[in-house]
């Protein structure tokens, strides 16, 4: 009686399917919807005055389990500028290939300038391609 | 100190010695007492109040720091109430703390986070506005202060007043507005600045050449020693990522206390300079061109080899250097004496040091200093610290030097004796003593000195009389007494006299030429008379035993001396040379000669870091060598102590660590004996075999360093003391050269650090007022000085400081080098001084 019962369950899912619409996403044709919380390529956000937000501060690449990302601080001069106040990302560089999208980086930030964004086609031709730098980073200014 | 009280705290009994603060009683029984103002090499200050404790019977909190223990106290250093006051101390500090960690360079290596994080609170109370500083103010060269970080401990303060005894910096304001601050207009340019930075206990003080390069969790370090001048000083290097970025001093009572200069500190920077030589060099049609290691090790065999077919080994000549270390000085003497040459020497223009009888501790506690032609503050800045230290402990200083010095004025006698004249002065003392007590001089150094009765002595040097029975006086009357020679001694019969006067008066003896390591480089034995120990060549036992040891016959024929090997190679005597570490067109007195010489040459190969000009010029073969931070190797410092210097780095491109590259071309000419070493490590311990006084020598792997001295006898000519022969005049001009180092430009390593240049003036030349007058010319005017084989345009920097009749003109200044003048041990050279007419622009 009870495998009968089941059985009829799973036919009328089987059934239901038969009449919805397909869920594949014909991609690259067609774009899969990216959900905000999605946690994508890293970008490095600017503020409004599209000075940079790092600080090199160095805590994400701390807080970074795969010891993804490698920064280095210099100072910034009165003619060339970065960031706000005196210290500024003179290297900032993440390995796709280590980095597992935890977040932690994000989350660790205190100027709020490493993010988790929404790109996701991270393949690449080889190793050294897959280590990005400061200027593919950056978002763009404006 | 030999009491000892014993005392409970929290609890558990400690005893310590007697006049023991309460925080250190605890800090020994592994008990944490946070501070923040008090400084175990600073005097107690009693002014952050984080330490506070309770002691029983004794009403209120109590400062740990200042505390002395008694028998019998009773201390709790966790009770509520002191537990309150940490935090409240700390919530104060932050209220106008800019708690910009991300951003400081402290962060991860700063008391209060650490304090913050572990006793304080987790929010603030204090919401308003916080008080806004100065932020990044450039104090000096060395140092960037954050007014807004500063937490007013008064430890940088208190390091200018207490160890320099020169108040740079001070507080300025009162209560929140207090501030740090030179005074106004000055500049914080002691050249122990950096030191301030160790001493910060948050982030407020920060060193320029470091500044945002990494975070602290992100250096890895390792223990090292300075190999920049010849104190040694036991420091930290730290990097990341296969960058030196940061030099930190290191404690070590017996050297620099943790303490370092800013050559030190500053001066790594020549590790990633852009000259740096990467890939060997090879001359091919008259041009240096790139070449493999094989190509380069090819074409030196070839180059030797037909030279020792055609005029055999004595042909030959290796030139070392005082920069070098034991390891690199050993394998150089090694194969020079397998190869079947004698013509090994690395002095070009100074005397090998004489015995180092007193440690640097002994300087710090002496009665009585002689400083006998040496500047400590240019040539071994460490010192500088250690004889004011002296003084202020109540020990006497006497000077003899040609110019005023910075430590005149803590100088209880200073003398000035005619250039030329100062072994007369120090025979004239020794004469002095033999009167004054019959029979104290050993009969054959009687003769050196007899005929230089007192009038004579105070004629010949122009020293007052009763000035120089004074220093006599001193130095017989105090069973501490030392006398430290400097780089201005350079010929060894002055030499000899000093020694002798040490002997006579039962002062001990401590001695530092310009070079970083002359001590352990001569000890190694690259000197034409003598074998590794400084063993007489004609020691057959000694002989013996190297033999046995490096596998080999050994070549015990006396060579050519630096001095003599020119002239020798310009007759073509000498027609291939090795260099390791030196530049003899810019070093050697005379480099007229030396480019002649050099010209003749058939061939010559160099070992260096950087193309200098003898490489550029002469050089068949040049080969990388790797610089301080990239390789291992002992170094010997002026009192005896030997550091264990570490690569943190690999050495730049093609680089190899010196003394590979010596084994490495031992190996390409088939030198006798083998030549296979591991490591450094191995080599220093095959010295400590060769090398009796250094038999307890060993590198000790886990501390990482170590540190030995070793204390032996030799003798420094077999003679006794010559009668001071009359200073030779050469020079047409009317005015006495004077030269010595000068602390940021003296070598091709501090030209090459961008921490230290621009530290060291303009190429200049010191003249005294009244000369200056009557030759018309103007401070900072462009004058132009000749010597004995050119001129030098320089700029004039009119000083009392400088004695009349004299000129003083640094020796390496900007790569001008004052060998052009002619300077040379044992020879007065008068130069003319003429102004230039400043073209009107
Ligand atoms: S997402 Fe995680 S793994 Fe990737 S860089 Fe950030 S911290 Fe590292
Ligand atoms: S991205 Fe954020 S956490 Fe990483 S270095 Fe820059 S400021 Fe610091
Ligand atoms: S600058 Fe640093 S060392 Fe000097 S008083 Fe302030 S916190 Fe103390
Ligand atoms: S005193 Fe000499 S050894 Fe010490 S840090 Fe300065 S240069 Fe180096
Ligand atoms: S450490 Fe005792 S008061 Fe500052």
């Amino acid at each position: 009686m009870d495998a009968i019962f089941q059985m009829v369950r799973g036919l009328w899912v089987t059934c239901k399917r038969l009449v919805w619409r397909p869920v594949t996403v014909q991609y690259p044709e067609q774009r899969p919807q990216i959900y905000p919380r999605f946690r994508g390529r890293h970008v490095l956000g600017r503020h409004e005055d599209g000075l940079e937000k790092c600080v090199a501060c160095g805590l994400c690449a701390a807080a970074c389990p795969t010891g993804a990302i490698y920064v280095e601080g210099a100072e910034n001069t009165e003619a060339e500028r970065y960031s706000h106040g005196e210290r500024y990302a003179r290297l900032y560089q993440v390995n796709l290939l280590r980095c597992i999208f935890c977040g932690f980086c994000q989350e660790v930030c205190p100027t709020g300038a490493v993010t988790l964004g929404s790109e996701f086609e991270l393949a690449r031709y080889s190793r050294a391609d897959a280590i990005l730098c400061k200027e593919q980073l950056l978002a763009p200014k404006g | 100190m030999d009491q000892s009280v014993t005392l409970k705290i929290d609890g558990r009994d400690v005893t310590v010695p007697a006049g023991t603060t309460v925080l250190e009683a605890a800090r020994m029984a592994g008990i944490e007492i946070p501070s923040l103002c008090n400084h175990a090499r600073l005097l107690p200050a009693g002014l952050c109040r984080l330490c506070l404790v309770e002691i029983e019977k004794v009403r209120g909190l109590q400062p740990a720091c200042a505390s002395i223990v008694r028998e019998g106290m009773v201390v709790h250093t966790d009770t509520p109430a002191v537990q309150h006051n940490r935090r409240m101390v700390l919530e104060l500090l932050c209220t106008n703390h800019p708690l910009d960690c991300p951003v400081c360079d402290a962060a991860g290596d700063c008391r209060l986070q650490d304090y913050v994080f572990r006793y304080g609170r987790t929010t603030s109370r204090f919401v308003e506005e916080k008080r806004r500083k100065g932020k990044a103010i450039r104090l000096g060269p060395a140092v960037i202060l954050d007014q807004e970080r500063c937490v007013l401990c008064q430890r940088c303060v208190r390091f200018c007043e207490e160890v320099l005894d020169d108040r740079q910096l001070a507080v300025f304001q009162r209560g929140a507005s207090s501030r740090i601050s030179t005074m106004p207009g000055a500049v914080f340019d002691s050249r122990f600045s950096g030191n301030v930075v160790d001493l910060c206990p948050v982030g407020a003080l920060t060193d320029r050449t470091f500044r945002f390069k990494a975070r602290n969790w992100e250096l890895t370090g390792l223990p090292s020693v300075c190999a920049l001048c010849p104190v040694g000083c036991r420091m930290t290097e730290e990097g990341r990522e296969g960058r030196l970025l940061r030099v930190r001093g290191r404690e070590a009572p017996e050297v620099n206390d943790g303490w370092l200069c800013d050559l030190g500190r500053t001066g790594y920077g020549f590790t990633e300079h852009p000259n740096r030589l990467r890939h060997p060099l090879v001359r091919r049609d008259g041009h240096l061109e790139p070449a493999s290691w094989d190509e380069a090790l090819t074409a030196l065999a070839r180059g030797f080899g037909a030279v020792i077919e055609k005029a055999g080994p004595r042909a030959v000549a290796v030139l070392g250097s005082p920069r070098l270390t034991n390891e690199t000085a050993y394998l150089l003497t090694r194969l020079a004496r397998a190869l079947g040459t004698g013509n090994v020497d690395y002095r070009l223009g100074t005397a090998a040091p004489a015995p180092a009888q007193a440690t640097l501790s002994d300087l710090r506690q002496a009665e009585v200093i002689l400083l006998f032609q040496g500047d400590p503050s240019e040539e071994a800045p460490i010192l500088e610290l250690w004889v004011k230290q002296a003084v202020k402990r109540g020990g006497r200083l006497y000077i003899v030097h040609p110019r005023t010095l910075a430590l005149e004025r803590y100088a209880t006698g200073a003398y000035r004796p005619r250039p030329g004249s100062e072994a007369v002065l120090i025979a004239g003392i020794l004469s002095m003593l033999e009167q004054g007590k019959p029979g104290s001089l050993p009969l054959e150094w009687r003769e050196a000195v007899s005929g230089l009765g007192p009038t004579q002595v105070a004629s010949l040097t122009g020293c007052d009389r009763e000035a120089i029975r004074l220093l006599a006086e001193a130095l017989v009357g105090s069973p501490r007494a030392i006398i430290a020679y400097g780089a201005g001694l350079r010929d060894e019969q002055t030499l000899a006299l000093v020694a002798a006067l040490a002997k006579a008066t039962g002062a001990r003896l401590l001695g530092w030429d310009g070079g970083p390591n002359s001590r352990g480089v001569a000890d190694m034995g690259l000197l034409p008379d003598r074998l590794p120990g400084r063993a007489p060549l004609a020691d057959a036992a000694a002989t013996a035993a190297l033999e046995r040891l490096w596998q080999a016959p050994l070549s015990c024929q006396p060579g050519l001396s630096a001095t003599e090997l020119w002239p020798e190679m310009r007759r073509g005597e000498v027609r291939a040379l090795y260099v390791a570490g030196a530049d003899p067109v810019t070093q050697a007195p005379n480099p007229q000669l030396v480019e002649e010489a050099l010209a003749h040459a058939t061939f010559v190969a160099m070992q260096e870091a950087f193309l200098t000009p003898t490489a550029e010029r002469f050089a068949h073969v040049v080969l990388p060598a790797a610089v301080p931070g990239e390789e291992d190797g002992s170094l010997t410092n002026l009192a005896g102590g030997v550091g264990w210097q570490r690569a943190l780095i690999a050495p730049l491109g093609e680089a190899r660590p010196s003394w590979r590259i010596v084994a490495d071309v031992a190996k390409a000419l088939a030198a006798p004996g083998a030549w296979e070493y591991a490591d450094a490590a191995q080599v220093l311990a095959e010295i400590a075999q060769a090398i009796p006084a250094y038999a307890g020598v060993e590198v000790v792997t886990t501390g990482g360093y170590f540190d030995a001295r070793y204390e032996y006898e030799y003798a420094l000519t077999d003679q006794p003391p010559a009668a001071p022969a009359p200073a030779r005049v050469a020079g047409t001009g009317d005015l006495a050269l004077t030269t010595g180092p000068v602390l940021f430009d003296r070598d091709i390593m501090a030209r090459h650090a961008p921490g230290v240049v621009g530290r060291a003036a303009e190429a200049f030349a010191a003249i005294h007022p009244e000369d200056a007058e009557r030759l018309g010319i103007t401070d900072g005017a462009p004058i132009e000085v000749r010597g004995l084989f050119g001129a030098l345009t320089l700029k004039a920097r009119v000083s009392g400081a400088c004695a009349q009749g004299t000129v003083f003109v640094p020796e390496e200044l900007s790569e001008l080098s004052v060998n052009r003048l002619g300077a040379q041990p044992g020879v007065v050279v008068m130069v003319e001084v003429k102004p230039l007419a400043v073209r009107p622009d």
